[in-house]
This record gives structure tokens, C-alpha cells and sequence, in this order.
């Protein structure tokens, strides 16, 4: 097999796309696994993602966000796969109204496990999770995360805060359970 | 700041969204009020939770299988489909060496014929192994071909070109190996010079009648014999430059292959 250094352009892209992307695989796939609770579709989604990426590698800024880059490719694939299999539900834009409308904000409850964080993110709705994971997980801007999910950066804030809350509820409610079982309750 | 100020702010306080100023008026605020410090405390501590959930979760891992396997899945998914693009551009390049093959046969009948076969074994052993890395079979090394297949590979193994410094600069190997292209079996060895790719390639044969020069769309080759064997060089280099560098790959070429 021949070498990197050969002279074309595409090896050079290759390698640069080998060292800027690559390395990004294993958390994208952890975002993968999340949105798609199955690993073969997961596994398919994040080559499918950076087989994609790497077409369109020359419109990837050096020393820019490159995970961000790639969250946001992913998130287009597995919208246009599930818009052609007719799976792309609309979601209410009742964000800001049920933001503010949200009085009451349920203590964190000191001891939870990885299982109860987990548990209680997968219960409230996925639009919700989606803004929650790509903030607190992925660590990505408001700013990144509306051009990765398509929506502005006021409803970005707003389903993050909702969201926030929602699972800071299911929390104090796995809490609550925790508590009833432990106490011999039903 | 109020209480309640900073409790509508603390999601973008902790993603580190706030303006400067916005964010010192906040931390004003901590610095007196408990409660806002206990509750966006909590908050942080329920964002590095979470992380470290998604981080540890042994459903959400990636296989090292798959970590191993997609890069190379992905460069091969991007090889095909440069390949695919090129194809056209190839054809005619393949189409001319059939025609070779086809009027070589008619005309100058056996010797020719495989002559012809044999160059265009070459020309497409280089546009597949050196320039698009394509080939059906993995190319093994010469040590590995001469055990297997024939001893006299191992004479190339060291075989230099010379002189390496031609009037245009340095003659460089990059690579030599064993490839097969076109069911017949190759040492290829592969050069940069000016920035293009230099293919020579040798292949047992004693029959064959090869023209020693031949222009195929951007492709020059050179063919010489070295004892036993039919040797080619292939690149996309000017005419005058070819012959330059078949010159400083012919001689010691013959030299190794001499007793071979």
C-alpha cells in the first residue's frame, strides 16, 4: 500500500481530516447511541456523518469547533433520513410559553447515580433531551447548537431552560420513588 | 441584581454565554446571596454529572471495533467515489491501450500482442497502485514475493536510481513492493520526481516485444529489458525528462537483475 506522502490533494486532505476529525468518533457516536438507542443505527449514522464530513472538509474552518462541525453534520443526516422515511415529528413551538409558565423548580437531590441522570433524561421529550445533551454533554454554544438543530438561538435558551427544568422534576420524582420503596411504601 | 435576576440567567451564566458585564453583575450577586450560590452550585454540579454519566455509560461506548474500522470504511467510501469520478477521464486511457492490444495483435501478431497486454498491465498498475491506491489485491512486500513467487525480487530490494539527482532534482523512492494488476505480478517501485509519481514496474517475461517509448493520453512509458525480465516506467512526465529518468532507472536496474 502506498504512503500519505503522495503527491495528490486528496491525501493531503485525508490527513488532515484524520487529525482534525477522526479523534471526534467516539463522542460522536455516544451522541449517536443517544439519539438513535440502537447501535447498528448509531453505528451507520456516525460513518454516514463523517463520510460527509470528509466530502466537504475543504468548507471546514482550521481551528474552529470541529466537533460542533461534526454534531451539526449529524444532526442534518439523521433529519434527512428521517424526514425521507416519514419518522419527523413536528414539535409544538410552545417553548417560550411553557417556559414561562413554570413556577416551581424541584431541588437536585444530592445523591444520584448514572443511572437515575440517565433514566430521568430519557423521559422528558426528545427535543428537550437534544438541547440538554448537545449544552451539557457536547459543551457547544447556543450559537452552535441552533445552526446544528436548525431553530434560533431564542428557542435554544428556551428548551434548555424547560428542558432544565423538566429534568430537575423527573429527578425529585425518581427521588420521591427511591424514597417510597426504601420506606417500604408503595 | 435581583434573586430572581439571576435565576433567569444561571443557565446561560453556567454555559458562559453572558455578556462581561453581565456575568460580573452576577457574580456581585454570589458573592452576598447563599441561596443563589447553593442553587447554581447545584446546577453546575448536575451539568458535570451528566457528563460524566454519557462518559461513563457502557451502552452509549463505541466498540474499539468500529473506533478501528470506520476511518478506513470512510477513506475507502471516499476512494470509490473519486474513483467512480475519474472513470471517465480514465476510459479513454483504457480504451487506447485496448485498441493497442487489438492492433498490436492484428499486426504484429504474438510477441507484440503480449507486449502490448504487458504495457497496458503496467499503465494500469500504475493509475490503480501509485496514483489511486486501488487495487483487488494487497501488495506484499519483495521479500515476501521473491519466496513466494521468484527469488530475483529480492534483487530489487536495494536497487537505487542513479544518479538520484537528475537536471529537474532529486529522483526519490517512496515505496517499493509486489502488486498484481491485471493478473500479472509486478515489482513496483514507486519515485517522486517534481512533484510527480514515477512507477517502475518489472515483470518476468523472455517473449514480449515492447516499444521502448509510447505516449498514452497523460502518460509516458519507457520499456527496456533487464535479463529476464520486461521493466517499465511509467509517469506523466515531459518526454525529455522520461527518457532522463529511465536513463538513471535502466542501468542499475540490468545490474541487479543481471545474474538473477
Amino acid at each position: 500500500m502506498l504512503t500519505k506522502e503522495r503527491n495528490n490533494g486528496e491525501p493531503q486532505a485525508w490527513a488532515a481530516f484524520e487529525v482534525e476529525a477522526l479523534p471526534h468518533a467516539d463522542r460522536l457516536f455516544r451522541l449517536a447511541m443517544w439519539l438513535e438507542r440502537n447501535r447498528a443505527a448509531a453505528e451507520d449514522l456516525v460513518q454516514e456523518t463523517l463520510m460527509q464530513a470528509l466530502q466537504s472538509f475543504d468548507r471546514y474552518t482550521p481551528g474552529t469547533n470541529c466537533r460542533a462541525w461534526l454534531v451539526t453534520i449529524l444532526h442534518h443526516v439523521r433529519s434527512n433520513r428521517r424526514r425521507a422515511s416519514g419518522r419527523l415529528g413536528l414539535v409544538p413551538d410552545v417553548d417560550d410559553r411553557i417556559a414561562s409558565t413554570t413556577a416551581f423548580v424541584p431541588p437536585i437531590p444530592e445523591q444520584l447515580t448514572d443511572e437515575d441522570l440517565l433514566t430521568a433524561l430519557r423521559a422528558i421529550p426528545d427535543h428537550y433531551q437534544q438541547v440538554i445533551v448537545l449544552c451539557d454533554v457536547e459543551e457547544m454554544t447556543y450559537k452552535e447548537i441552533s445552526q446544528a438543530l436548525g431553530i434560533p438561538v431564542g428557542t435554544v435558551m428556551s428548551r434548555l431552560h424547560r428542558g432544565r427544568t423538566l429534568l430537575r422534576a423527573q429527578l425529585g420524582a425518581g427521588e420521591q420513588q427511591r424514597g417510597r420503596s426504601h420506606h417500604g411504601m408503595p | 441584581m435581583e434573586c430572581r435576576d439571576v435565576r433567569e440567567l444561571t443557565d446561560s451564566f453556567l454555559s458562559e454565554q453572558l455578556l462581561v458585564e453581565t456575568t460580573h453583575d452576577i457574580l456581585r450577586h454570589l458573592a452576598q446571596c447563599p441561596s443563589c450560590r447553593a442553587e447554581i452550585e447545584s446546577r453546575r454540579r448536575l451539568r458535570t454529572a451528566l457528563r460524566g454519566a454519557f462518559e461513563r455509560s457502557p451502552e452509549l461506548r463505541a466498540t474499539p471495533e468500529f473506533l478501528e474500522s470506520v476511518g478506513r470504511r470512510v477513506r475507502d467510501h471516499q476512494s470509490s467515489r473519486s474513483l467512480r469520478a475519474a472513470r471517465w477521464s480514465f476510459r479513454p486511457l483504457m480504451a487506447i491501450a485496448a485498441s493497442l492490444l487489438l492492433v498490436s495483435a492484428v499486426a504484429f501478431g504474438g510477441r507484440e500482442w503480449l507486449g502490448a497486454s504487458l504495457l497496458h498491465a503496467a499503465l494500469g498498475d500504475h493509475q490503480n497502485c501509485a496514483i489511486r491506491f486501488r487495487l483487488k489485491e494487497k501488495p506484499i512486500s519483495l521479500e515476501e514475493a521473491a519466496l513466494r513467487f521468484d527469488p530475483a525480487y529480492r534483487s530489487l530490494i536495494a536497487v537505487a536510481p542513479s544518479p538520484a539527482r537528475l537536471s529537474g532534482g532529486e529522483l526519490t523512492v517512496l515505496e517499493r513492493h509486489s502488486c498484481v494488476y491485471d493478473r500479472r505480478r509486478f515489482a513496483h517501485i514507486v519515485l517522486r520526481y517534481r512533484g510527480s509519481l514515477v512507477s517502475v514496474l518489472v515483470t518476468p517475461d523472455r517473449f514480449a516485444r515492447v516499444p521502448s517509448e509510447l505516449a498514452v493520453e497523460g502518460d509516458r512509458v519507457s520499456s527496456f529489458r533487464a535479463g529476464r525480465f520486461a521493466a517499465f516506467v511509467v509517469s506523466s512526465a515531459s518526454d525529455a525528462e522520461m527518457r532522463e529518468i529511465a536513463a538513471a532507472v535502466a542501468g542499475p536496474l540490468k545490474n541487479a537483475l543481471a545474474g538473477a
